[in-house]
């Protein structure tokens, strides 16, 4: 969820800056539209609205880099008399909302409020021995929601800049549910709840360089975790990502984009979420270096404010602590608007 | 037959709109309000600092333009020309552009009224510029007297009878 949670908060940051490339520059014979808010993060006039839809597909399970069958993974762990459940199946989807409101010339603060659901498949061996597959209930509900402000540090022209440094600084609050139980009356697992229960520091740092139509960026951005209400600390993160978007058209860009993510371990400083004999729900099997490859295309809906965006996201690198499942694949399909 | 009939007529097509003259715009708009132009304070490609304060008492053409933009670059000679056909109006030129963008234009395009740099875009905003070129006609109090959005026919005679209007 928190991984998510970033996810998109960073894709919102690299979406806003790579916007200027759309600046309109190969004007009409008439006159310039400048296209306020769709040209850059400096040029939003009033207010931008986006809803981002992005599911995350997780089946397979690593043991550091090495992938691992869930029957594998239960085998080593499983105990006579005792019992062990691994997910084998994880579907979460999330709904986001994100506004962004500027300040003044060079500050612009956004909004981001996800809403989440989470479906997960397990299998289960007993104490006897027995193996089932079983369905988790799915979780959804209002997550958590942050808000960023962002600085532009440097540009050389409010408008289809060839040089840019963004920094930006922010909160994630904890508007989530994170105490969500299942019928027998359990903590649903920490990671399958719609929040964190913790207040956390957002921090994020993008340079832009223009050689137009070739716009290339790279971002930092770094999650700082607290420990949640429930005793739950996720561990920290930090995302590194390098893209490169080329504007094809008027009307729109493609891109390629590596992203970067080097999770610390989660801390169950109450012991309420873990049960060592459930895979997701050992603080030990946390933490986590990903790197993906993203092809992300963009479309400026001609003579408006608006644009989609589309990015498809495959892991290139994966390794884990201990026993995770990982993501196989992600989409983020997203429709922005400038007022 | 047919194919190459329609191929022929794009062809053409496409050869007239890259040779298509502008839309020359031949009047100019009233903002929706009387009120003062929104201050402002620009550097100049030599750092100096413009103020809309320091032309009070004269008319101003407030050109708000890009070298990524065409027509604003076929416009530039022609408001040289009219800086010269009359030297009592202020012309600024404000480039929401890069810095080195414009030097390289001017490279080729010389102009002796100042081009200011509005890096960060505050009077883009300040101004709500929705599209480029922008002129703004600033009158002798320093009130905005008219506006148009697009390529001015700055030779036509209602254009310079409201700039005579403005200097009396």
């Amino acid at each position: 969820v928190k991984l998510s949670n970033k996810i998109i908060v960073i894709s919102v940051l690299a979406g806003l800056s790579s916007n200027n490339s759309f600046a309109l520059g190969e004007c009409g014979f008439a006159c310039c539209l400048a296209g306020a808010a769709t040209s850059g993060v400096t040029l939003a006039q009033n207010f931008g609205l986006s809803m981002q839809y992005e599911s995350m597909d997780m089946s397979t399970i690593r043991n550091g880099r090495d992938k691992i069958s869930p029957d594998e993974v239960i085998n080593r762990h499983w105990k006579m008399g005792s019992s062990y459940s691994i997910p084998t199946n994880m579907k979460m989807e999330k709904l986001t909302f994100i506004g962004a409101m500027p300040i003044n010339e060079r500050w612009q603060v956004l909004g981001l409020l996800p809403y989440i659901r989470n479906n997960m498949d397990m299998r289960y061996k007993n104490n006897m021995g027995m193996v089932m597959d079983m369905k988790m209930d799915a979780v959804e509900g209002v997550g958590d929601l942050s808000l960023m402000s962002l600085y532009t540090a440097y540009t050389d022209a409010p408008i289809r800049p060839t040089e840019r440094l963004t920094l930006g600084i922010g909160v994630k609050t904890p508007t989530g549910k994170n105490n969500e139980r299942n019928s027998k009356g359990t903590l649903v697992h920490a990671m399958m709840q719609t929040g964190s229960g913790s207040w956390d520091g957002l921090f994020s740092l993008n340079y832009m360089k223009a050689f137009y139509p070739l716009v290339l960026q790279g971002n930092l951005f770094y999650h700082l975790t607290t420990k949640g209400k429930e005793g739950y600390e996720f561990g920290d993160q930090l995302g590194y990502d390098l893209s490169a978007r080329y504007q094809t058209g008027d009307y729109v860009n493609l891109g390629l984009e590596i992203n970067g993510i080097h999770s610390f371990k989660d801390k169950d400083h109450d012991g309420k979420f873990t049960r060592l004999v459930s895979m997701p729900d050992t603080p030990d099997y946390t933490g986590l270096d990903s790197i993906f490859l993203s092809p992300t295309a963009q479309f400026k809906i001609p003579n408006t404010n608006g644009s989609i965006d589309f990015k498809y996201q495959r892991p290139i690198y994966q390794k884990v602590n201990g026993y995770q499942q990982v993501v196989d694949s992600r989409w983020q399909l997203s429709v922005t608007w400038g007022f | 037959v047919a194919i190459i009939r329609y191929l022929g007529f794009l062809v053409f097509f496409l050869i007239g709109l890259a040779f298509a003259e502008p839309v020359l715009i031949r009047e100019f708009s009233q903002p929706a309000e009387i009120k003062p132009a929104p201050n402002f304070e620009l550097p100049d490609l030599n750092d100096k600092p413009f103020s809309n304060q320091q032309f009070i008492g004269k008319v101003v053409v407030l050109h708000i333009w890009a070298t990524w933009c065409e027509p604003c670059r076929q416009e530039m000679p022609i408001l040289e020309q009219l800086q010269q056909q009359f030297p009592h109006l202020i012309v600024l030129g404000i480039a929401e552009d890069s810095r080195a963008s414009v030097e390289q234009f001017l490279k080729q395009t010389p102009l002796s009224f100042p081009i200011l740099i509005d890096q960060y875009g505050k009077l883009l905003r300040d101004y709500k510029i929705k599209g480029f070129p922008t002129t703004y006609l600033i009158d002798k109090q320093g009130f905005l007297a008219y506006f148009a959005v697009g390529t001015i026919d700055w030779k036509n005679q209602e254009i310079i009878n409201k700039i005579n209007l403005l200097h009396k």
